[in-house]
């Protein structure tokens, strides 16, 4: 089968799991600009210009696009979300905190490109997160939007992609998400 | 002298060395402004974009087996950016007006860089 490549970018707040969902799904060597944070945001190397992977997958190659998380880094959002079909938010369910960075990502993203997206809830397995439906309530987004996913999951990532990829190709292809290494 | 003032006044000289430079600043790796000396323009904003810069020319030069990286820099048709890293925790970043003195720039700045990852530690 013989498609362009598509262009798929991964964007939420700090501690998201971006950089997760990339490796975890990546078949080639991921491209990774990770560097020392001295903020204080949970972990000790944080992104400051993408992070890059591909991978085939439903007959197509696609190319992942991650971003900083941080504001100061917006214009990365722009510069990687020119010529992308679709759009994945990650958003920390235990965290509720940068819920509005996230909704303001989103709006900064989707006002400029407006592509399909997905809202990528993690790290649901953590104690006091909220729910799906309270977050599709907070971003004024039906729950349909919302999917939870562990980015250290390949079967669950690929399924989110899928489902993007199914909002960005309309017309649609086969149910089965299929990954080929 | 205090570390934040031991790196102004490193800028402050590069500034008085070069009369052709439009501003200078020092950012962490992470994108966070240090210290600045810049006539106009949004520094925040420049110290992410400068760290931007470093962290993608890292990894290209792990990519295409360049060692590791010492310096990068963007031309337009009205100036230049000079960036250089400080240690592995800073940057240097040197904003030129076009044309100017290239050679002494870069021997100043590349002075100025190491000066600046000693002060970082």
């Amino acid at each position: 089968m013989d498609f362009a490549p598509l262009k798929v970018v991964v964007s939420g707040p700090v501690g998201a799991g971006k950089s997760t969902y990339i490796r975890t799904l990546s078949t080639t060597t991921v491209v990774e600009t990770d560097e020392m944070a001295t903020e204080c945001i949970g972990k000790d190397l944080t992104t400051v210009a993408l992070d890059f992977g591909t991978l085939h997958i439903d007959g197509f190659e696609v190319l992942l696009f991650g971003t900083p998380g941080q504001e100061r880094f917006d214009f990365m959002w722009s510069v990687l979300c020119e010529g992308a079909a679709g759009l994945l938010l990650l958003v920390a369910a235990h965290r509720p905190g940068s819920f509005l960075k996230a909704r303001h990502i989103l709006e900064f993203i989707t006002s400029q490109v407006p592509i399909p997206f997905l809202l990528a809830v993690t790290h649901t397995d953590q104690e006091r997160v909220w729910e799906l439906e309270e977050i599709a309530d907070f971003f004024g987004l039906p729950v349909t939007d919302l999917l939870a996913v562990d980015a250290r999951d390949r079967s669950a990532c690929a399924r989110m992609l899928h489902r993007l990829l199914e909002r960005c190709l309309p017309t649609g292809r086969d149910e089965q998400s299929r990954v080929t290494a | 002298m205090s570390l934040a003032d031991r790196l102004q006044s490193t800028l402050n000289e590069l500034r008085s060395a070069l009369p052709d430079v439009r501003g200078c600043l020092i950012a962490s790796a992470d994108g966070m402004l240090i210290a600045q000396n810049v006539s106009s323009g949004d520094s925040n904003r420049m110290a992410a974009m400068v760290a931007t810069s470093l962290g993608l020319g890292k990894r290209m030069c792990e990519a295409f087996g360049s060692g590791s990286l010492s310096e990068t820099s963007v031309s337009g048709d009205a100036g230049q950016v000079f960036i250089y890293g400080a240690g592995s925790k800073g940057v240097l970043a040197v904003i030129n007006a076009a044309g100017g003195n290239i050679g002494l720039l870069h021997l100043e700045c590349r002075a100025a860089a190491r000066k600046v990852a000693e002060i970082l530690g």
